[in-house]
């Protein structure tokens, strides 16, 4: 293929839907077909290098950075698993989908603040085996904030827990690709490691 | 850099953890493509990407001034890539272009259409213009700023790669087609 470097540069103008009249009223001296026979590959170049870029995306967000909150035992890389369980019927005291207040020991006192009240729920939830581990926030907005002269991040916490149940729940599709819920066999699940 | 990646620029360098997290986020897509460009792929690229993670964690305070932290990124992800393909080389007695498979000819890898072999065909240098304009939208000026080029340099580039890359997808397309099928001699 012989192509002038113009040649290049206008049909990328174009890929990037940022040709100007010029480029455009330069095609017209080009020969038959040639616009259409160079351009369209191209485009199809740039759809594949943009999945290309996704995947890459895809996998830069899993890589966090290992900033600890509070005595974080080793980076677990699989923050990003998606959990489809939920929490069923049976669950006795550990029920709730919020996490459950510590309750205060004597001999420490009352935590002053909400930081100190989480920081005693993973102490206490690792202790009894509920906590298995603290991963580092994510952060969902960043911004700046006038009044406090400040960034304002809005971060979501990630606390990874071993509960017990009886029954569990899991999130399925009717055929019709309707969100469903249903009721999964725990008997059969007995012999399986995790699924 | 837009004013929000300049203020967590200047919040990380001075110890704050969680913008630095902002900043990691915002940030890891192009540093992905940065490392993807000098061949790393698959579990290589992820563990690249932890790597400059602990070196951002670690050096951010290093950085003097917010402006150039872009640039700054790069260079460090390009040393963590340079070192590691020393030390594999080291152990392998290879390169790191030799080591899976980055030869032109290496067959397609399933579902890539021949693309990721044909960006291995094209310049180093172009192949990064073209990944960072691939993810995360990054527009000219961006990229131009990551690399430290002019806007001009960038899109000339842009242009010279999309033209190297239909090239070689081509050559690929012809090897294919020329080589024998299954039971026949070639």
């Amino acid at each position: 293929m012989t192509t002038s470097p113009d040649r290049d540069e206008i049909l990328s103008r174009i890929v990037d839907r940022r040709a100007t009249p010029d480029d455009w009223t330069a095609t017209d001296g080009w020969e038959d077909g040639a616009l259409a026979a160079t351009l369209l590959p191209r485009l199809r170049d740039d759809a594949a290098l943009r999945g290309l870029g996704a995947e890459l995306e895809r996998r830069a967000a899993s890589v966090v950075l290992p900033i600890a909150p509070r005595r974080r035992r080793g980076f677990v890389r699989a923050a990003a698993a998606v959990i489809l369980l939920v929490a069923g019927f049976g669950l006795g005291r550990l029920g709730s989908s919020r996490p459950a207040p510590a309750t205060p020991d004597a001999d420490v006192g009352p935590p002053a603040t909400a930081a100190d009240h989480f920081a005693r729920y993973l102490d206490r939830g690792q202790s009894e085996g509920l906590v298995i581990e603290s991963l580092p926030s994510l952060v969902l907005e960043a911004r700046w904030n006038d009044d406090r002269g400040r960034m304002e991040l809005v971060t979501l916490r990630q606390v990874v827990e071993r509960r017990d149940a009886d029954g569990v729940l899991a999130e399925t599709r009717t055929e019709d690709g309707e969100p469903a819920v249903r009721t999964l066999d725990t008997v059969a699940l007995r012999g399986a490691q995790s699924f | 850099m837009d004013d929000v990646a300049l203020h967590l620029v200047t919040a990380a360098r001075s110890g704050d953890r969680d913008a630095l997290a902002a900043l990691w986020t915002r940030e890891r897509s192009w540093l992905a493509a940065v490392l993807a460009a000098q061949g790393a792929e698959g579990s290589d690229l992820d563990d690249l990407l932890q790597d400059c993670a602990l070196h951002l964690l670690k050096d951010i305070g290093k950085l003097r001034e917010p402006a150039a932290f872009r640039p700054w990124c790069r260079r460090m992800a390009l040393n963590l890539g340079a070192a590691r393909g020393r030390r594999e080389a080291r152990r392998s007695h290879r390169s790191l272009e030799e080591m899976g498979g980055l030869e032109p000819s290496a067959p397609d890898r399933p579902g890539d259409d021949g693309l990721v072999s044909a960006l291995r065909e094209i310049p180093p240098a172009m192949r990064e213009v073209l990944l960072l304009r691939a993810v995360d939208g990054l527009g000219d000026r961006e990229i131009a700023g990551i690399l430290e080029l002019t806007v001009e340099a960038v899109e000339s580039r842009l242009a010279r790669g999309r033209r190297r890359l239909r090239e070689a997808l081509e050559r690929r397309r012809e090897r294919e087609a020329a080589r024998p099928v299954n039971g026949e001699s070639a």
